[in-house]
């Protein structure tokens, strides 16, 4: 059956600019068939979700598109506005990337999922709303029917996206654009939501377009590959030969950054003595005031937590588990319920103000979003000095070893006379790394440090830490939610679910033989099993 | 590792590499100044203002006649080539009487609004950082303040300070504080929460470091558009006051007394209020403008 449902031919899209023109999609080409998955793999700023957006002709007024975009036959850039609204929706589904602001936040999630029907007047209004309860059903929601008379602020960030599928799917449309769909959520949730557009897809014989930056994803699920970079198509073909035999340079180099493809080998971070023990966190409990309940959320529910020197412990857990606000509490930027934090034989609980923040400086964070972590009006050695400087260094000395400490982390030269907004994610994560290290901290504390990244620099900072930490025998507690990374790094691994942890380990261990049942489940959501 | 290096410059500069270079060639002074064109109300009230503040310095400059001279064959002509705003009923030169006002009202607004300023954005600063009863207390002081409608805040604390241009522009900067206290602690609020603002503390700094080196400069700016804001509204309020009959004594010249002297002659002599009156609706106006083009360009 090859039955083309969308053919792009030639698609170049320019954002027009005050200043410059930005080229975001230059000449790409590319088909999808009915009952096809097309898999469109590149890192950000590809241009893989235009490409996306172009299709389903949501790009905003000030993007010119040249080129045809043929669905079914009909070349859309050539139809009119009203012709072309009468195929959105019915014809082309789309499920957006954030379903926390996709959907609005005062209608009803049944009134939305029906809007489709109504305004293509598919449906009456009674009609429309049992299909609703149908569709909403079919993406796999229980109690379709008590959904459908929520709002979106009463369902989880899965549902929502069930929600947004079920309004994608609802007009059994040919072609289904899905950009991101699951990359604001959990691994177990994403395989989940993954599974589900498959079944439909495959029931109903749409084609669908797979926007993702993740080629693990991209492997499990597409029959056809397309790798984008700098706007232009690098490599196409099916997924087999794109693993097995890749032509172009850049997915070879995509495929040896991506960490869940290689979680069959042996576990690569570098061998580390078992050194004394560092921290030691025991029976820590952190415990929130729930307004109108008694009893408190425990977010963090008797911890038990050792970091040896120059060792690297993982933290693995699904967002809301409470790694991070274990993080703090080990750091002590938070005062816990209870439970004692010993760093270095030394418990943080009731230590006076100055001992503390002496202490400090052995013990340091690296946090999670690196657009947000830089003090946005100081210059980069200013930032790197900023820890010595708080700790009374002249100006000068600190500066110097904030050059150093630049070059250490392998930023360029005069990276240091710029602010942190010149800066691409990596660089800024890097700044933040040498930040953390200015003080010859003996343990730091990274909470989520590569996850805001592409995964070509993701691999380039991984290598870093790990370099540094050869070096600097500094210890590391590294926080993640993706076990393909803590894999790559981590000696020991702790995994967490809502708010105790469950299996401690050797990585080796945890990966080879899982012994409770929600580390099985964790490892078994990571993409990449049909290449592994 | 040079390799590594590489790679990362690259992802970093693909960005900029993608941008068409024909365009590149149109300057950067040629997009401003085209920008600048699309908006003439900010260009002339950006111009205004500079005349204004000129007039305030030296006000040689605009106005080469004595303000106090008095010239009684000439009282109460109305404008012309030789008294563009006319004289009043000393045939003193309007003009020159209003350019040599320029300086005490500017001055009375300035030091009003780095009143309101300074103490207000102190207020907003303890309380969004410390928080807890400190800050309820400082909040509801300022909840009474705006309580109050500013005029007769400012009226009724020059009646228990005394008269003077100096303690009218005090009375209008305390009616001020409120508002930019206010404004002060939303920012603080919101800037505290941020991970640079943890990573300083993580990184060992001290309550005052964090306020002073990382809490404060980001959470100033819109607080100094407020204040080119407020300037407009001091220089409104100081008039009124000086109107009122609180502020310089006769004969200083000062805008706000300027229109209160021409009272008596609104049905002979409109120029005499209705000049001076314009000076100061345009300067407010002005001012209003210029702090509406910066939080534009904050955006």
């Amino acid at each position: 059956m090859s039955d083309t449902v969308l053919q792009v031919r030639d698609l170049e899209v320019t954002y027009r600019a005050k200043q410059d023109d930005v080229a975001a999609v230059r000449g790409v080409s590319l088909t999808v068939d009915a009952g096809e998955t097309v898999a469109l793999v590149g890192e950000s700023g590809s241009g893989k979700s235009t490409t996306a957006l172009a299709v389903a002709g949501l790009l905003p007024a000030r993007a010119a598109v040249t080129g045809a975009l043929e669905f079914r036959g009909r070349d859309l850039t050539q139809v009119g506005r009203r012709e072309r609204r009468s195929v959105l929706g019915v014809g082309i589904g789309l499920v957006p990337q954030d379903p926390t602001v996709s959907l609005n936040p005062v209608r009803r999630i049944g009134d939305q999922v029906a809007e489709v029907l109504l305004i293509h007047r598919r449906a009456r209004r009674s009609q429309a709303r049992a299909a609703a309860v149908e569709a909403l059903a079919a993406a796999g929601l229980d109690d379709p029917a008590i959904r459908a008379r929520q709002y979106p602020h009463e369902l989880s960030g899965g549902m929502r996206q069930r929600v947004l599928i079920a309004i994608a799917l609802i007009a059994s449309p040919a072609l289904l654009i899905a950009d991101e769909p699951t990359s604001a959520l959990d691994v177990t949730v994403q395989r989940q939501i993954l599974d589900r557009i498959g079944d439909l897809v495959q029931r109903n014989g749409t084609g669908l377009l797979l926007v993702t930056h993740d080629l693990a994803v991209a492997a499990d699920r597409a029959d056809r590959i397309v790798v984008m970079s700098q706007g232009r198509i690098v490599e196409d073909g099916p997924v087999e030969q794109i693993l097995r035999d890749p032509a172009h340079p850049y997915t070879r180099s995509l495929l040896d950054a991506a960490p869940a493809l290689h979680l069959s080998g042996p576990v690569t971070a570098a061998p580390a003595p078992a050194g004394r023990p560092l921290l030691a966190v025991r029976g820590l409990v952190k415990a929130f005031p729930v307004p109108g309940r008694k009893a408190a959320f425990r977010a963090v529910d008797a911890v038990d937590l050792d970091v040896a020197a120059g060792r690297t412990l993982g933290l693995v857990g699904e967002s809301g588990s409470g790694k991070s606000t274990t993080a703090r509490l080990a750091l002590r930027l938070i005062d816990p319920t209870a439970g004692s934090v010993v760093f270095d034989g030394v418990e943080l609980a009731g230590l006076p103000a100055a001992r503390l923040r002496e202490l400090r400086r052995r013990f340091q964070l690296v946090q999670q979003n690196p657009y947000a972590a830089l003090h946005p009006k100081l210059s980069v050695i200013d930032i790197v000095a900023e820890p010595l400087r708080s700790f009374g260094e002249d100006r000068r000395t600190a500066r110097d070893r904030a050059t150093e400490l630049l070059d250490r982390v392998q930023l360029p030269a005069g990276t240091g006379a710029r602010r942190a907004a010149e800066l691409s994610g990596g660089q800024r994560q890097r700044v933040a790394i040498a930040r953390a290290l200015a003080l010859q901290p003996d343990l730091v504390v990274l909470d989520e440090p590569v996850s805001a990244l592409d995964v070509r620099v993701q691999a380039h900072i991984l290598a870093l830490l790990g370099d540094l930490q050869r070096d600097l025998a500094v210890g590391y507690l590294f926080i993640s939610h993706d076990l393909a990374v803590v894999r790559q790094i981590c000696h020991d691994v702790a995994v967490m679910y809502r708010g105790r942890i469950v299996e401690t380990g050797s990585a080796g261990k945890i990966f080879a033989d899982p012994e409770h049942e929600y580390t099985r489940r964790l490892l078994a959501a990571v993409p990449g099993t049909a290449v592994r | 590792m040079t390799l590594d290096l590489e790679l990362v410059d690259r992802t970093a500069t693909a960005g900029t590499a993608t941008r068409a270079p024909a365009a590149r060639s149109t300057g950067r002074h040629w997009g401003a100044a085209r920008s600048s064109l699309r908006r003439p109300g900010l260009v002339l009230s950006v111009l205004w203002l500079a005349a204004v503040l000129i007039a305030a310095v030296a006000p040689g400059v605009f106005a080469s006649t004595d303000p106090l001279r008095a010239a009684p064959r000439l009282k109460l002509q109305p404008p012309s080539w030789e008294h563009p705003f006319g004289t009043d009923q000393l045939g003193r030169d309007l003009f020159s009487r209003t350019v040599h006002g320029t300086g005490l009202s500017l001055g009375s607004a300035l030091i009003a609004v780095a009143v309101g300023i300074v103490v207000g954005s102190l207020v907003g600063l303890v309380a969004g950082f410390v928080r807890g009863p400190l800050d309820s207390g400082l909040m509801r002081a300022m909840d009474v303040l705006l309580a109050i409608p500013a005029l007769l805040l400012s009226l009724a604390l020059v009646t228990a300070l005394g008269f003077g241009t100096v303690k009218v522009a005090i009375a209008v900067g305390i009616a001020s504080i409120a508002a930019c206290a206010r404004v002060m602690r939303s920012e603080v609020l919101r800037v505290r929460e941020s991970p640079y603002i943890e990573a300083a503390r993580a990184g060992g700094a001290r309550w005052f470091r964090v306020l002073g080196r990382h809490v404060l400069p980001n959470a100033a700016g819109p607080v100094l558009v407020l204040a080119v804001m407020e300037f407009g509204t001091a220089v409104l309020a100081v008039s009124a006051l000086s109107f009122l009959g609180y502020g310089a004594v006769p004969p200083t010249p000062e805008w706000g007394s300027l229109v209160s002297g021409g009272r008596d002659f609104l049905g002979s002599a409109w120029w005499l209020t209705v000049m001076p009156g314009l000076t100061i609706v345009l300067t407010v106006l002005a001012t209003g403008r210029v702090s509406q083009g910066g939080r534009e360009g904050r955006e």
